[in-house]
């Protein structure tokens, strides 16, 4: 114990150890009000606009009309003596890299030498209002050299198939697998077979906001308002396309209007667009995407084919898993090669399967390239994972939720690629604490009446999700935190608050740690005053986001400690800190943190700490397709109960009962905000949401004609109590995991399954719009 | 590009009269929600205009009044007026339709003119007047009476001339019940892959009198001749029974981005039924 005193690094593992299960936690696991709450309903929140400062000038994109070719000439002599229009950015003015490729470096800021879709950016126009922009970007003509582009992946995927990128020689840009056992072994110890294939559409992120970039150039420095979802990504990608120092920008990243992955992607593109203006012309600029733009040119979810094959014995154990996994990237490879191994290892679904061989492909064609949304990639394998094990319980006469227990993963079980689970796994609890909640049993032995056409149906699906990014891409975190002499505290942290609630989140791990009351903590999120914390994605924000802030914290809670040790008479390991008060368990003694503060600072004590903190990493080969997979998983079950209209094809979900195995919950109200807003944009996903793409051209770029959920579509639904089972994890905050993306990927399959138990029609593709049910209810004939 | 805003149809009148003299171009707004997205779409169409000439603010356009029989809906008049509007009450199925238009915050603002002069083959409102026997009063440099049912001679096309304008419409009271029917791929605030108006009277369960129309599946909204014939001295029960083919001569659908001509085929024919079931109730 006297060595945990001593020694700070000790201390801040002896206090992650404590905290672990801990039950007497003050604050965290508690429904407080979203510290952002009022500012938002009196409408003093800061988004980009609200940063607008004189002389301000706007921009507006410059877009490709052809698919695949490039640019012979921008002719921009339709502005010349245009009142307020100051000219236009190209590839030509970029002054560092023209480069914003994420892993692979196929994408161009600008696109000059190779166009590879509609919508493509090509420069800026930029004008003293953005009405002028808007006329402007009218008078600029574009001539180009035109290629035959490719559109159909399987078409992309065949020899002699016309190139995207002409330097690549395959339009295949990357190949994941994952391997174990023996499939073909574990296929003819098989009774029953179930091979499906499952096609996904795109899905646009149709955040609230749309995309939008401040640049302000101040001698050689510039500061960057954006809405992202990562302020250092912005940073060094601002410093490479203008080629300087990451230390000359600086990112802010105020409130944002709906993130979901889609500006993770973008955020650092639209900055660095931007930037490059306010490098040419020395003025701020701002550049804001029309809705327009950002159906065109912003990153959506990858569509995707899955061919699937389960096999198991008749007495429902899972034997075998052979998977091919499809993934049209579109024009750039972004995060494709880690949506697609994120697919690829989670393909098996929350299951110990002894045989598995799972091909991943990433495809390049020339539509709007793809990227991070909620769910990245695991969306695609799961649906599939799930919808074959409803057909294949159905033909075991089994039910489905049995058949998934018996071969659930649990604490010590081996994954896909053999990656052994070392912690918790609350799944099955999850799982059937729903099945009682909904009354499962005996809806599903019920007969369906029908009346008017209509029938109801109820559904299950599982999923599980890696929390964290995994392999290349570094997990670590880092966060400030700050005493002031008044004890009130100053919290700076990269994560960003896109609507989740990340930063309460961390005003509550704060408060739990330091014992200030929530209303003395200010988070200020998303800034690169904060050291480099990592992206707010990969449902990261409340674990591995937060870990930098919590170990600050701790290590803070160490420096006073030790100092209201003395004052108190009191061992360091004694006291208490709640309710703004540090008070001595032993004497009972007790100081008030203000007054301490104030005397500590005096004194010389140092009333700050920065957090580092990385995940152990493991090794994965890609060539065998087995090893590592993630530090930590969240967990999910969801039933689902829907009617369908058998007359129109029309279903309406009418009841969702979720059940979330994602550790210790921070606040409870959130996550159910999360799982209730994740349920509603997985719904649109798998109901209502078609991108539809004609010869690489988006048809309907517009929310009249690309249908999201509104409120009248979930006015009826019932939203049950989520049920949280007890998991937790040492690498996160508390034992917390995360939400954000887990409660989204089971959605398709939970509906799927419900139409499925409905109507018995398998229905394998996204979205399930009327047409498609409908057709689907009459063998495919209308 | 000048902006006008007119208070009456007389000052609009004159207005249009100046205009033809100087030949000028124009564009007619009243709550400019379909001009909000022309503009969108093309800056330079709109400032290559003579004048917009606001009508929003006409008020003589601005009202719904009944008198013998006929009910006049001012073409200012928004789409939530006439939504909440108790004489609309007597034209169940416009009313009905008004209720499913779009949302609140743009029927606060879209007008009925606006809407007919718009001429969209998937107007909402359109069936539900074709359904009364709705006649278009123009005024301008001429005024005249056009049946609703002859003044969408295409998609987006209407038959005004230049310098006529939409300054309401006349719809006839009628006896009976009438339904609106719309399906899309979610639940409001549509674009609708089918609409439908049908309002019937009945003597003794027996339908004496039916009227039937439907947007979206032809150039313009449809008046659907074959298929009221072919209820006609049927009890709903029979009615209900019915295959749809005299239905499918009435109308043309194609195949877009929202639906194939085989479901909106199919719709048609769903969407019928499904009136039919709640008048019958």
């Amino acid at each position: 114990m006297q060595e945990v005193l001593l020694d700070e690094e000790k201390y801040v593992e002896y206090m992650i150890d404590r905290w672990l299960k801990a039950t007497d936690l003050v604050v965290v696991g508690k429904s407080v009000t979203r510290i952002d709450s009022l500012e938002k309903v009196l409408g003093r929140a800061r988004y980009v606009e609200d940063y607008l400062l004189a002389g301000t000038v706007y921009a507006r994109l410059i877009k490709s009309s052809i698919p695949a070719g490039s640019v012979r000439r921008i002719d921009a002599s339709g502005l010349k003596g245009v009142e307020g229009v100051l000219g236009i950015v190209t590839a030509d003015d970029v002054p560092g890299v023209n480069q914003v490729g994420y892993f692979i470096k196929d994408q161009p800021l600008f696109a000059r030498d190779e166009i590879s879709f509609i919508g493509e950016p090509l420069g800026l126009v930029v004008a003293r209002s953005l009405v002028k922009a808007d006329e402007a970007r009218e008078l600029v003509r574009v001539e180009y050299e035109e290629r035959r582009p490719v559109f159909d992946p399987l078409e992309a995927m065949k020899d002699g198939s016309p190139l995207v990128h002409s330097r690549s020689g395959s339009n295949i840009a990357i190949r994941t697998r994952a391997r174990k056992g023996n499939v073909e072994e574990g296929f003819s110890k098989s009774d029953v077979i179930v091979e499906r294939e499952y096609r996904l559409q795109h899905q646009d992120h149709a955040y609230i906001e749309p995309e939008i970039a401040l640049v302000v150039p101040d001698g050689d420095s510039y500061q960057v308002i954006v809405s992202g979802q990562y302020p250092h990504l912005v940073q060094r990608t601002v410093a490479g396309v203008l080629g300087t120092d990451e230390s000359k920008v600086e990112v802010i990243n105020p409130y944002v209007g709906g993130g979901f992955g889609g500006k993770d992607d973008i955020g650092p593109v639209i900055a660095a667009e931007a930037a490059v203006a306010a490098y040419k012309f020395r003025r701020p600029v701002l550049l804001l995407y029309t809705r327009e733009d950002s159906f065109t040119s912003h990153n959506k979810r990858e569509s995707a084919i899955v061919r699937y094959r389960t096999g198991a014995t008749k007495e429902g154990k899972l034997m075998a898993v052979e998977a091919t996994i499809i993934f049209d990237t579109g024009a750039y490879a972004n995060r494709g090669p880690f949506t697609l191994w994120r697919s690829t290892v989670h393909a098996t679904g929350p299951y110990e399967i002894p045989n598995v061989k799972v091909d991943g492909y990433l495809v390049y064609t020339n539509k709007v390239y793809s990227g991070s949304f909620r769910g990245f990639g695991n969306t695609a394998s799961q649906l599939a994972a799930e919808m074959n094990l409803n057909i294949l319980a159905d033909k075991l006469n089994i039910d489905p939720i049995d058949l998934r227990l018996k071969n659930i993963l649990r604490k010590g079980s081996t994954t896909g690629t053999g990656h052994v689970i070392t912690e918790d796994v609350g799944l099955a609890e999850a799982l059937m604490k729903i099945r009682e909640a909904s009354g499962w049993d005996r809806k599903r032995r019920e007969r369906q009446t029908e009346s008017d056409g209509k029938v109801r149906g109820i559904g299950v699906a599982c999923a599980w999700h890696g929390m964290g990014t995994s392999r290349a891409a570094p997990q670590y975190s880092a966060g400030y935190v700050v005493m002031r002499k008044d004890g009130s505290v100053d919290v700076y942290t990269g994560i960003t608050e896109i609507g989740q609630g990340t930063a309460t989140g961390i005003a509550q791990i704060v408060s739990e740690v330091l014992g200030v009351q929530i209303g003395r903590i200010n988070v200020h999120a998303g800034t690169t005053e904060a050291p480099d914390t990592g992206a707010t994605h990969s449902s990261r924000g409340s674990n591995l986001g937060s870990m930098g802030v919590y170990v600050a914290a701790i290590k803070l809670r160490w420096r006073i400690a030790r100092y209201a040790a003395d004052v108190l008479g009191c061992s360091a390991l004694e006291l208490d800190f709640r309710n703004d008060e540090i008070i001595c368990t032993r004497n009972g003694r007790s100081v008030s943190i203000r007054d301490l503060a104030r005397s500590a600072l005096e004194k010389g004590y140092e009333l700050s700490a920065t957090g580092y903190y990385a995940f152990p990493r493991g090794e994965f080969d890609e060539e065998k397709g087995q090893g590592f997979m993630y530090v930590m998983f969240s967990y999910i079950a969801l039933i689902t109960e829907v009617e369908v209209d058998k007359e129109t094809g029309v279903v309406k979900v009418k009841k969702v009962w979720p059940g979330l195995a994602a550790g210790r919950i921070i606040n409870p109200l959130l996550a159910r905000e999360q799982l209730e807003g994740a349920f509603i944009q997985g719904m649109g996903f798998t109901l209502t949401e078609e991108l539809v793409i004609n010869d690489g051209k988006i048809m309907n770029p517009s929310l009249a004609d690309y249908l999201v959920p509104t409120t009248k579509d979930v006015e009826d639904l019932e939203f049950g109590e989520p049920v949280f089972a007890s998991d937790f994890s040492r690498y996160g905050p508390f034992g917390a995991k995360g939400i954000g993306e887990m409660a989204l990927i089971p959605v398709p399959a939970s509906i799927l399954s419900a139409i499925y138990s409905a109507t018995g029609v398998e229905i394998n593709r996204v979205p399930a719009t009327p047409e498609v049910v409908y057709r689907a209810i009459r063998g495919g004939e209308v | 590009m000048k902006y006008v805003e007119v208070t009456s149809s007389q000052e609009l009148d004159s207005l249009m009269r100046e205009l033809s003299s100087q030949g000028s171009s124009y564009y007619i707004i009243a709550g400019a929600t379909d001009a909000m997205i022309a503009w969108k779409r093309s800056r330079s169409f709109f400032n290559s205009l003579d004048y917009v000439v606001d009508v929003s603010k006409a008020d003589d356009m601005r009202s719904i009044e009944i008198e013998g029989g006929i009910l006049r809906i001012g073409a200012s008049v928004t789409i939530e007026d006439l939504k909440r509007s108790e004489l609309v009450m007597r034209l169940p199925a416009l009313k009905e339709a008004a209720a499913r238009f779009a949302t609140w915050q743009i029927r606060n603002v879209a007008t009925v003119g606006g809407n007919l002069g718009t001429a969209s083959p998937a107007s909402t409102l359109a069936p539900a007047l074709l359904v009364y026997d709705a006649e278009v009063e123009t005024s301008g440099v001429v005024k005249r009476r056009i049946r609703l049912s002859d003044f969408f001679v295409g998609p987006k096309k209407n038959a005004l001339m230049k310098y006529e304008y939409i300054k309401g419409v006349a719809v006839k009271i009628k006896e009976g019940r009438g339904a609106y029917e719309e399906i899309g791929k979610r639940e409001g605030n549509i674009i609708p892959i089918v609409n439908l108006a049908l309002h019937l009277i009945t003597d003794d369960g027996i339908i004496k009198e039916a009227s039937l129309a439907l947007g979206s599946v032809a150039p313009t909204p449809v008046r659907a001749g074959n298929a009221e014939r072919a209820l006609i001295g049927k009890s709903v029960q029979e009615a209900l029974k019915c295959n749809g083919q005299e239905l499918f001569r009435d109308i043309s659908p194609i195949t877009d981005f929202r639906a194939s001509k085989e479901y909106r085929y199919a719709m048609s024919l769903a969407l019928l039924r499904r009136a039919l079931r709640r008048l019958g109730e």
